[in-house]
């Protein structure tokens, strides 16, 4: 079966799905699971002819499965620059994956939750999504493809080290979990370094989830986990569970201070967020940085209650900035611009702007003048 | 015809690289390029697209390999081939030197080939921070772990990070 690419590209990521004030931190969770099949070489080491071996094995068997019968399946040379570009921005694939070409196979099942490459890093890598942060429901989403093939087929693995993978560094669980963080609060408090340097020595990571656009831009970041070392799931999850549940807890504490300081008849929060809305009415032409950047602030604007609407709730109203931000893959289309050796310029044409952010703009009403 | 300039096979791969401002034209043949670590050459075009630094640095190793390799006299060279050749891995026959250069497996059979090289208890690297699980790795996977950890940093662009870890494998080579 083809792979649906108009179908792909109007999927909404999790991380773009609505979210309500007051849980609106933890975008959504993702887990990726890694297996090989023996007696195979790797598929950075093996030819296109050992690669398609592995293929012919692994897409008929998953392509079995309930719920994968009707996957989308397409071989990585039908995919032109822009879509790679694309699903690996709303981080669906992996960097890897993007630059595979004979013999690499990307599917993606029909409720779009879980994408399966054959032959990225590993034979097999499955990335699911889920909304929020339940860990257990990704787990299960995870685990069930490959629960369900290694009725029919064995995967490389011993009893010492576990599922046994390209970098012997990764060899185990063959689980890595990764959390996606909206933290404006933080970032603009300058919190973000700090941040950094503490989850590095927690034995987790951080990245920007932009990395294209800097550091902290669209002031969203993921937090994830090393692949988890055989028997260490759990502890593993639990880990970075915990840890999330601390951030969030301190984003909201940022928040609270921010709304105290801007009671107290300081302009810096709200000086902040009107400008990003002045941005996102007046400016001409607007850069993907400048776009997601101005989006954040206004999510923080509303959870702050600093903007509202007559028309619509709170909620609503962050609801159609997510589906706004969903629209920062769309108008990059196109732009073909290596990442990073030119920081992307892409704007958002004026016209286009108008007919997506006016309806917003029009019913909503700042009112962020400090009280003095 | 072109001929690779590690080993003299016929070249199929050609690199440019600027290295002090100039352009220099690499020829290589395709396992030479494998195995360092240039794994998909079919898909050069969008490795380079997609992750510039970890290609570049790729790309920079092997450039230092055939400085040092001219200066150096090929005596070594072959010893060093004999004593790989004891060490292939049957099923896919990536070496010893290769898991040395790139960190990274050739199959799951390798496994079982290069045990002991990835059980080898360290020595000489004492100085690791987080003591515990850090000294029980391998040369080899230490080696491979910070590698990991400095292109992650490159990654996400946290160039303070990389260059101590640059360091700390520079202290190990
Ligand atoms: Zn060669
Ligand atoms: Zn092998």
């Amino acid at each position: 079966m083809a792979l649906n690419i108009q179908q792909l590209k109007k999927h909404r990521p999790v991380w773009f799905r609505e979210n309500s004030v007051g849980c609106d931190v933890v975008l959504g969770v993702m887990g990726r699971l890694v297996r090989n099949l023996p007696g195979h070489a790797f598929p950075g080491w093996s030819t296109a002819e050992g690669r398609r071996a592995v293929a012919d094995i692994l897409l008929p068997a998953i392509l079995r499965q309930t719920g994968f019968k009707t996957a989308d399946c397409a071989e990585m040379p039908q995919l032109d620059y822009a879509t790679r570009r694309a699903i690996l921005e709303r981080r669906q694939i992996s960097p890897c994956m993007a630059a595979r070409q004979d013999g690499c196979y990307l599917l993606i099942n029909k409720k779009q939750d879980t994408v399966i490459m054959v032959n990225e890093e590993e034979h097999l890598a499955i990335h699911s999504f889920v909304q929020g942060k339940d860990f257990d429901h990704l787990l299960a989403l995870l685990e069930r493809l490959p629960q369900a093939l290694s009725r029919e087929l064995s995967f490389a693995e011993n009893n010492s080290t576990g599922y046994l993978t390209s970098l012997p560094g990764e060899a185990g669980e063959g689980i890595q979990l990764y959390a996606v963080l909206h933290l404006p609060a933080m970032s603009l408090s300058n919190m973000m370094p700090q941040i950094n340097r503490s989850i590095e020595k927690l034995q987790l990571n951080i990245a920007p989830f932009y990395p294209h656009l800097g550091e902290e831009c669209g002031n969203m970041y993921v937090i994830y986990t090393n692949p988890a070392p055989q028997g260490a799931l759990e502890d593993i999850l639990n880990h970075l569970n915990t840890i999330t549940d601390s951030l969030v807890a301190r984003e909201y504490q940022v928040r609270d201070r921010l709304k105290e300081m801007h009671d107290n008849g300081e302009v810096f929060p709200s000086d902040r967020i009107n400008r990003s809305y002045a941005l996102l009415r007046y400016a001409p032409a607007i850069s993907q940085a400048e776009w997601v950047d101005a989006l954040s602030l206004l999510k923080l604007g509303i959870s702050l209650g600093f903007i509202s609407s007559e028309t619509r709730s709170a909620d609503e109203l962050l609801a159609e900035l997510t589906a706004l931000q969903a629209e920062g893959g769309d108008y990059s289309e196109g732009c073909d611009l290596p990442p990073r050796a030119h920081p992307r310029e892409a704007t958002l044409p004026e016209k286009r702007r108008s007919t997506i952010i006016q309806p917003f703009i029009h019913h909503t009403t700042l009112h962020t003048a400090p009280r003095v | 015809m072109k001929k690779c300039q590690i080993c003299g096979k016929r070249a199929s791969i050609y690199l440019t690289q600027i290295i002090n401002g100039q352009a220099s034209d690499l020829a290589l043949c395709e396992e030479c390029a494998r195995t360092r670590g240039i794994f998909d050459p079919q898909s050069l075009t969008f490795a380079e697209k997609f992750f510039p630094e970890a290609f570049k640095k790729r790309v920079d190793k092997i450039v230092r390999e055939l400085i040092s390799k001219a200066e150096e006299s090929d005596g070594n060279e072959k010893a060093l081939h004999n004593t790989d050749f004891l060490t292939r891995c049957p099923s896919c026959r990536f070496t010893l030197a290769d898991f040395r250069n790139t960190g990274r497996l050739g199959c799951p059979d390798c496994y079982s080939v290069f045990a002991n090289e990835l059980e080898q208890p360290s020595e000489g690297v004492q100085e690791q921070e987080g003591a515990g699980e850090e000294q029980k790795l391998s040369p080899a996977l230490q080696r491979s772990r910070l590698e990991q950890q400095l292109q992650a940093a490159i990654e996400r662009e946290d160039y303070e990070t990389a260059a101590a870890l640059r360091d700390k494998l520079k202290e190990m080579n």
